[in-house]
């Protein structure tokens, strides 16, 4: 009997260990961010003024890879057109896609095939063809043989003319300025060798055009949890490990790299579906390993739009393709933990990562079935199970709110008082039942990587009720 | 069975992590709301501002305002925001009717007290202010504050003492310009050529002389920094300059970097030797120079970097080819016809096809 006392008792301080560290690291990381945003919101007053600048900052090529984006690509596509920088191009890679993306982008663009002679510098799928907008001089599309997102980048980062190349998702729309912001970094910093931008939810607002003309709040429960969620993400999750160099993810859909560092490298992976995340942590790796001196940094300000899903099954997809990417990253990172030259990445942000997100999903639900199974065998007192569960909640609504706190202290998109309301009872409705939810479909996602599945582009379906006339441009 | 006291003592630390967890929860709830009411009003009162002001601003600017209202101090902001605004987007005579608007509503006086006070933002925009101003009797105040660490701070107010007296900052700054690799290159060499003092850029030019032969990494680097900044450095101060480090570089990044900046015939002869650098960034910059100031002669040394195993010298080669040739269609047609490697022949007929579309 003894023996299975302290059993409980070992099991017992192991969670609350797990759950103080958890939330305190979470906490630090609000501090840190709190500071962060705090800086960038005082030094906003330089970055308004008017600079002239623009001859110096260095030309990029946005990469919009495209698979099955038919709905929306050619929104998209005007919008990163019609951004505000002095000189870039967009090349849209079709990834073999089945719908019709690229004859909506010959309607759209008047394209017409060109000669083109891609780099060889990483592997890809065999290039069908490539074609030049009539209209756009600074629009290309690559067609390519289906190979998934990864590869697809590649195809775009072998037939990319300018040093520093902007991964986009074909779903997403861009801010006007969101490239003048996001390459400032590029501008200030030698070092700099990568940028994220931030990442907010399109549904409930209005596009035209593909530019976007109100932000508003979706009347749907689960993209509204997905607000606060990403807020929650970006706000403190990015900007708390930006300052310290050890962002471990830089989102897809948005996120500026120097090329010759990513060539350096060899590129994105093909073989995980969290390109993103694994290529942000190899760049860490291979910079620390070789000791060349580096930043990787977000950028609070430039936002990006991308729609969020509406559904338990594609949500519960797109969360078990992360936890996926997730687990793949990490292990094909792995020499990075504890690495010798590791700094703030290889000591801290990749333990916690490891710890809280990957082997979190074992222990949060281990810890949700102890206390259960201890409540239902007299071993835990019904007290101490509410006092336990009030205290979970309201530490998860204690981060949210400090998320809104911060979008409230920086860029305040949702002005009125209602929105407010929403966001705040979202931050409180999350606890009961939407994480527990995520926790599961993470869990789900681990057993699948375990168990072994092919990697795949994520299946999106795209209601694109944003959307409005789109019409072709005319040559 | 774990003892009750035990239970008690954990109940006990969750219940006051609780109600700690739970108050800072409200507090910030409260910081929320008084954050969305304190915005709210202060748009509501720009907005009364601007109605008031921009107009006044603009008359100002054209020369036909003779009165002002008084200013309240609260509104201090909105109008140094507006001001500053404007005086980034006009020129000439404009720009000092405005410096009249600014004293004469006491906005010197104000970009003044700001300097002193301790917060990052006013300082700011007080530099901002006191730079736009060109406030010589400022200058005193802004020096120290550009050799503080703080990078923002220090850089504004450079930029705000390059716009008060140019050829001076230089000089007091030149060592600073040179070892302050915090300083964005980029922006530093707009804010010179903004302040229209190119003709001191020979500070510039006589510290990058000084580092010049140096193989320590640190004057390389420092070096490989001020040669950026030569972008905004007049030709007939920097070209020289260029050679001589030229004749003496070592480091790759170095050499690709005055390449860059060869611009006479003159200097083709030195240009051809870069052509078959082992590192392929200086021959990217050997062919890149020759296609902006080589001649026809340089057609079969450009023809073999067409066949470079790097693809970003294939197409810089072709690109420079295709800019000596742009006159003569037919011969350019007819050297694509003799090439045989096949990699050669596609980056040229893409390098053609781009000249179409950009004509």
């Amino acid at each position: 009997m003894n023996q299975y006392a302290d059993m409980v008792l070992v099991l017992e301080l192991f969670f609350l260990i797990y759950f103080a560290l958890l939330n305190g690291g979470y906490l630090f990381l609000n501090a840190v961010a709190m500071i962060s945003l705090k800086r960038q919101m005082d030094r906003q007053v330089y970055a308004d003024h008017p600079r002239i600048y623009t001859a110096l900052k260095p030309p990029v090529s946005l990469l919009v890879p495209a698979y099955n984006e038919a709905a929306t690509i050619a929104a998209s596509v005007r919008s990163m057109l019609q951004l505000s920088y002095d000189e870039f191009e967009v090349i849209v890679i079709n990834d073999g896609s089945l719908d019709g993306t690229l004859e909506e982008l010959q309607r759209q663009f008047g394209l017409v095939p060109f000669p083109g002679a891609c780099r060889s510098g990483i592997k890809t799928q065999p290039v069908r063809g490539m074609w030049y907008s009539t209209v756009h001089r600074n629009l290309r599309v690559i067609d390519k043989e289906n190979g998934g997102k990864a590869d697809s980048l590649n195809a775009g980062i072998n037939a990319s003319r300018y040093p520093l190349f902007c991964a986009v998702d074909a779903d997403s729309i861009l801010q006007r300025n969101s490239l003048d912001l996001i390459v400032e970094p590029f501008v200030e910093d030698d070092r700099t060798i990568a940028a994220g931008g931030t990442i907010r939810i399109l549904n409930g607002c209005k596009a035209s055009d593909g530019f976007l003309v109100s932000v508003g709040l979706p009347n749907k429960l689960l993209p509204m949890l997905q607000i606060v969620e990403y807020l929650r993400a970006f706000l403190f999750g990015r900007l708390g490990w930006s300052p310290l160099n050890a962002m471990l993810v830089i989102s897809g859909a948005f996120g500026l790299f120097r090329k010759s560092s990513v060539i350096e490298v060899g590129g994105y992976r093909t073989d995980t579906v969290g390109e993103d995340m694994e290529l942000v942590m190899r760049l860490h790796r291979i910079h620390r390993q070789k000791r060349i001196p580096y930043r990787i940094v977000f950028v609070p300000n430039p936002i990006c739009w991308t729609e969020a899903p509406e559904s338990l099954r594609v949500l519960k997809n797109q969360r078990m393709r992360w936890q996926r990417g997730l687990s793949e990253s990490l292990l094909m990172n792995r020499t990075l933990l504890f690495s010798r030259n590791g700094g703030w990445v290889g000591w801290i942000a990749f333990p916690f990562t490891f710890v809280f997100e990957w082997a979190g999903v074992f222990i949060e639900l281990a810890g949700y079935m102890f206390i259960f199974a201890g409540f239902w065998l007299g071993i835990v007192s019904g007290a101490a199970l509410l006092a336990f569960a009030v205290v979970s909640v309201l530490l998860g609504v204690l981060l949210s709110v400090s998320a809104l706190l911060m979008e409230e202290m920086s860029f305040h998109l949702y002005p009125r008082y209602r929105q407010l309301f929403w966001l705040l009872a979202m931050a409180v409705l999350e606890n009961f039942g939407y994480r527990q939810l995520n926790l599961v479909w993470r869990f789900h996602g681990m057993l699948r990587w375990l168990f072994g599945t092919q990697a795949q582009w994520g299946k999106m379906t795209r209601s694109a009720k944003w959307n409005r006339s789109i019409r072709p441009d005319k040559s | 069975m774990v003892s009750a006291a035990h239970f008690d003592a954990i109940l006990w630390f969750v219940s006051l992590t609780g109600i700690a967890v739970f108050s800072l929860t409200l507090l910030m709830v409260f910081r929320i709301v008084w954050l969305r009411f304190s915005h709210n009003s202060r748009a509501r009162r720009e907005k009364k501002f601007l109605e008031l002001w921009r107009p006044l601003m603009m008359s100002g600017i054209s020369g036909s305002e003779t009165g002002y209202p008084p200013l309240r101090m609260d509104d201090a902001e909105f109008f140094l925001d507006l001001w500053n605004h404007l005086h980034e987007s006009v020129k000439g005579p404009a720009k000092s009717r405005l410096n009249n608007l600014a004293v004469r509503c006491g906005m010197a006086a104000h970009a003044h007290a700001l300097l002193h006070r301790s917060g990052l933002r006013p300082r700011l925009m007080a530099l901002i202010t006191l730079g736009n101003l060109r406030e010589n009797s400022a200058w005193s105040d802004i020096l120290p504050l550009a050799k503080k660490p703080d990078t923002i701070l220090s850089f504004t107010a450079l930029g705000a003492l390059l716009r008060i007296n140019a050829n001076a900052a230089l000089g007091e700054l030149k060592m600073q310009l040179v070892d302050r690799t915090d300083w964005p290159t980029a922006q530093l060499a707009i804010l010179i050529q903004e302040s229209g003092a190119m003709a001191s850029t020979f500070e510039l030019v006589d510290a990058a002389l000084q580092l010049s032969g140096s193989t320590r990494p640190e004057d390389i680097r420092k070096l490989q920094r001020l040669l950026r900044i030569f972008v905004v450095v007049p030709t007939h101060l920097k070209l020289p300059a260029v050679r001589t480090i030229l004749s003496s570089a070592t480091d790759s990044e170095l050499i690709a970097q005055c390449l860059k900046y060869l611009c006479e015939p003159e200097d083709l002869p030195c240009i051809r030797t870069y052509a078959e650098h082992p590192v392929w960034f200086v021959r990217l910059q050997a062919a890149h120079a020759l296609g902006r100031i080589g001649a026809t002669s340089d057609l079969p040394l450009l023809q073999k970097l067409l066949r470079d195993p790097v693809w970003d010298v294939r197409h810089r080669s072709a690109d420079a080819i295709v800019a000596l040739m742009r006159k003569d269609g037919k011969a350019l047609a007819g050297l694509l016809a003799t090439l045989t490697d096949p990699f050669a022949r596609d980056m040229l007929t893409m390098s053609m096809a781009e000249s179409r579309v950009a004509q």
